[in-house]
């Protein structure tokens, strides 16, 4: 006779857990004992992750997933960052030497994946960690490619994941924002362009979807910028990337809205210090013009008084 | 799974199969009901559980079988056009009402329901339960899930035991 849920056969069981969502899993693992052993197979994470990242199928056949414990993973690539995950400059962080990342672009409410993109970037090259980092996971092609899975109604109701994995130590950090952060039009293509960022130890990685007007993808990548508004080169991107992914995760239902405000937080101090330094440019001017004023009064006081 | 027309597809009038409960109640259904049971489906095909003679079901009690059955007597006309063309949304969202109504029901009830549905392999049956004990725990903190599935309050060291995996969790929880 059946009494408790933890006298049912563990395939019965797992089958539920398999239905479950990532913090639910969780829960239910920290719940009992009986649950927890359970919870603990590797496959009902692996399905998890695989049904949260469709774009991870394809590492997954190329046996590229095999390094990395799908509890972890999840774990990893499911909570928002930690912004002030910084790397100490002195601090020697072993970088990774290549990058994958697994990119889904869905519409808002669920379902499959519109666009679902894996790209693998070397990054041990000098000229990689010399020029700024970027990784696009769609290429801007003269002709437009047309392959749309469908096409995008509201560019605002989109959702991007942008899980970048280090297969070699097999942590991996979700870098977007999930939801848009802005929405803007380019000026010129008249594409919408629709923003993703995270702030990451004070510099920002911005993942944008260009969507043209016909409802494709133009173009998908990701860039990242200091402070100051200038690209940061690979090395530097790779030392907050390797120190984003052993840093804490934030986990809270408010993390959407959180990371839009750090977004327009660094747009505003951006801006910030841009007119600070413009500001401190005219003072340095001001004062260089009224030396040389003096200069000129004084000769000329000094030439009539004689 | 669509159903090919041969064997019991035929005879025109349904079929009707007998099954025995584990006390010995005999329950009369169509044959095309009771198949949704991968495990019953064998021996229906091979002729058994007609006449006098009905299929025994040591593993389930007459409360439970009553309850499959009237689980499978509702799907089968649906698992037996294979959910083709002519299932209309109306009908759908019926046998949906039908499911959500159907697993309302005790966690004894249910776990027994489970314990059925795996021995005779009814597929959506399978997944209607499955799908039902995810959503008790869906949502939920540990000690709800706890309360929920009626596990007494955690000892001082079982409390200690939960902690430190919700630590491990951390993310999950903020």
């Amino acid at each position: 006779m059946v009494t408790t849920i933890e006298d049912l056969p563990a395939d019965v069981l797992s089958r539920a857990l398999r239905r479950l969502d990532g913090r639910s899993l969780a829960a239910a693992s920290c719940a009992t004992s009986g649950l927890r052993a359970l919870a603990a197979d590797p496959d009902t994470w692996r399905a998890l992750c695989l049904a949260e990242w469709p774009a991870l199928a394809r590492l997954d056949r190329r046996r590229l997933l095999d390094a990395l414990p799908p509890r972890r993973l999840f774990a990893d690539a499911s909570p928002f960052p930690s912004p002030d995950a910084t790397a100490a400059p002195g601090l020697d962080l072993e970088l990774p030497d290549r990058l994958v990342s697994a990119v889904d672009v869905y519409a808002r409410g669920g379902g499959a994946p519109l666009l679902s993109r894996v790209v693998e970037t070397p990054a041990s090259s000098s000229w990689f960690l010399g020029s700024p980092f970027r990784v696009e996971a769609v290429e801007r092609r003269k002709p437009p490619e047309t392959e749309p899975a469908a096409p995008i109604t509201c560019p605002a109701d989109l959702e991007l994941s942008w899980v970048v994995v280090d297969p070699a130590r097999g942590r991996a950090v979700n870098v977007s924002s999930r939801r848009a952060v802005a929405v803007d039009r380019h000026w010129y293509t008249g594409e919408t362009l629709v923003r993703f960022a995270t702030v990451l130890g004070g510099c920002k990685f911005e993942a944008v979807v260009s969507c043209a007007e016909l409802g494709g993808v133009a173009e998908l990548g990701l860039a990242v910028e200091d402070a100051d508004g200038a690209a940061v080169a690979g090395e530097g991107a790779l030392r907050l990337l390797a120190a984003a992914m052993e840093a804490p995760r934030r986990g809270g239902e408010g993390e959407h809205e959180e990371a839009r405000r750090r977004y327009q937080e660094f747009v505003r101090r951006k801006k910030g210090r841009k007119e600070s330094k413009a500001r401190r440019e005219a003072l340095v001017d001001l004062c260089c013009s009224a030396a040389s004023a003096a200069v000129v009064l004084t000769l000329i006081a000094a030439v009539a008084l004689r | 799974m669509a159903a090919p027309e041969s064997g019991d597809g035929n005879n025109g009038a349904a079929r009707m199969v007998t099954l025995i409960s584990s006390d010995n109640t005999r329950f009369e259904v169509e044959a095309a009901a009771a198949s949704l049971s991968q495990t019953l489906q064998l021996t229906i095909l091979d002729g058994g559980g007609g006449g006098g003679d009905g299929i025994p079901l040591p593993n389930v009690d007459s409360a439970t079988l009553s309850k499959v059955l009237e689980y499978c007597i509702k799907h089968a006309p649906a698992a037996a056009n294979g959910g083709a063309p002519n299932a209309t949304a109306v009908d759908r969202a019926e046998l949906e009402r039908f499911d959500n109504e159907f697993v309302n029901i005790d966690q004894s009830v249910l776990y027994s329901l489970i314990m059925a549905a795996h021995n005779l392999e009814i597929e959506g049956l399978q997944s209607l339960v499955a799908k039902k004990v995810a959503d008790m725990i869906k949502g939920k903190s540990p000690m709800e899930i706890r309360r929920t599935l009626g596990f007494p309050d955690p000892t001082p060291e079982e409390q200690a035991e939960m902690n430190a995996h919700m630590l491990e969790y951390g993310w999950a929880y903020e």
